[in-house]
């Protein structure tokens, strides 16, 4: 039994198993041997470029994990933010008694956004880097 | 007391074949062809290659349980592949091989493909497993697949639950198997893509320059008389 390429437009569509095929280039003895995906010049074979690795990520994580993405400074605003205005505890303490915290629900853009309004978070790229998706090996993530 | 039919005509004929290796020009019986037959295939793509550095492990192949082919009249051949097992990797730094794509056609016409499992990633480029091959029957990939890249992240109960929502779906055949996707290769767990047979599946082990080779595909072709 042979192993055979079969090739499409310079890439090679398939390889399989046969004694014989017609138009397949063996590639039995070739070391490394080609797979599908690989390029053909009708003289050698090579292999297709690295893939980019894909980070996985969630938008769930624990508590500690959303709150240490602030600033020290940020923190300090937020208290006096917090000291002033009873709305603002009361969603704090609707954020504490949360399971986790997961930046794709809307109660907590908003509470992102609001930040961003009364001045604790300086601007808008702060405000995306408190929502962003956590790395989903990060030890905050959560499934 | 009535008399059966089948008593009268007998059983439909079959004829089974195993194939390891393809075959591009199998004869369907004469009493399957004319319209008067059909094809039930089983089997699946190859296995993916490991990546190189105890990398990712390669996806399984896509798999079959007896699909049903209807042979139209005039084909006296089925044209049968067997996809090639993912090679391994050459040195730490590069990926596995993917796996052939196992298939079936008749006529010209590709009635079921099996797609190879996709080769892992090397531990240098993230290491991530790769993804389980895909199906296409008629060149329509069916929607219930699950296809991810990352195997830390392709569950067993994912494409099960998907596979048995197909099956409750169909209204004429319910207990009708298509191929549905191989799993992604573990990238945390030292577990290839889930394979049923020796064949197909992303191969275990380790290595710490190169990476050890899936598995190659087959196939199981079963012609019935049509009554």
């Amino acid at each position: 039994v042979r192993t055979f390429a079969i090739i499409e437009d310079g890439i090679v569509a398939n390889v399989i198993l046969a004694d014989a095929w017609p138009n397949g280039i063996d590639v039995t003895d070739l070391t490394p041997r080609p797979g599908p995906g690989w390029s053909y010049d009708s003289e050698t074979f090579s292999p297709p470029a690295p893939v980019e690795p894909v980070v996985q990520t969630t938008t769930r994580m624990t508590h500690l994990g959303f709150l240490s993405r602030m600033t020290a400074d940020e923190w300090g605003r937020f208290e006096a933010f917090l000291a002033s205005s009873v709305e603002a505890r009361f969603a704090k303490a609707l954020f504490d008694a949360a399971r986790d915290v997961d930046t794709a629900r809307p109660d907590v853009q908003q509470f992102a956004n609001v930040l961003r309004m009364v001045g604790v978070l300086e601007s808008d790229s702060r405000v995306a880097d408190l929502l962003a998706p956590i790395p989903a090996d990060s030890v905050h993530a959560l499934p | 007391m009535p008399t059966s039919l089948r008593s009268i005509i007998g059983a439909p004929r079959h004829q089974r074949f195993l194939l390891t290796t393809s075959n591009a020009a199998l004869p369907v019986p004469s009493w399957a062809q004319g319209g008067k037959g059909a094809l039930y295939v089983s089997g699946c793509g190859g296995g993916g290659g490991r990546g190189g550095g105890n990398g990712g492990f390669g996806g399984s192949g896509a798999f079959a349980v007896d699909h049903p082919v209807v042979i139209p009249s005039g084909v006296i051949t089925v044209s049968a592949v067997v996809g090639a097992a993912g090679a391994a990797a050459p040195d730490a730094d590069s990926s596995g091989g993917n796996g052939g794509s196992t298939s079936v056609t008749l006529g010209g016409v590709l009635a079921l493909n099996l797609g190879g499992g996709v080769g892992g990633q090397p531990t240098s480029n993230g290491g991530s497993g790769g993804a389980g091959g895909t199906p296409s029957v008629y060149g329509t990939v069916p929607t219930f697949t699950s296809n991810v890249i990352n195997g830390a992240q392709a569950s067993v109960t994912n494409v099960y639950a998907a596979h048995a929502e197909y099956l409750r779906s169909s209204r004429v055949m319910n207990t009708l198997s298509y191929g549905v996707s191989g799993l992604g290769g573990g990238i945390t767990s030292n577990t290839g893509g889930a394979c049923f047979t020796p064949f197909g599946g992303a191969n275990g082990g380790y290595g710490s320059s190169g990476s050890p080779a899936g598995r190659q595909g087959v196939l199981i072709l079963t012609f019935v008389e049509g009554l």
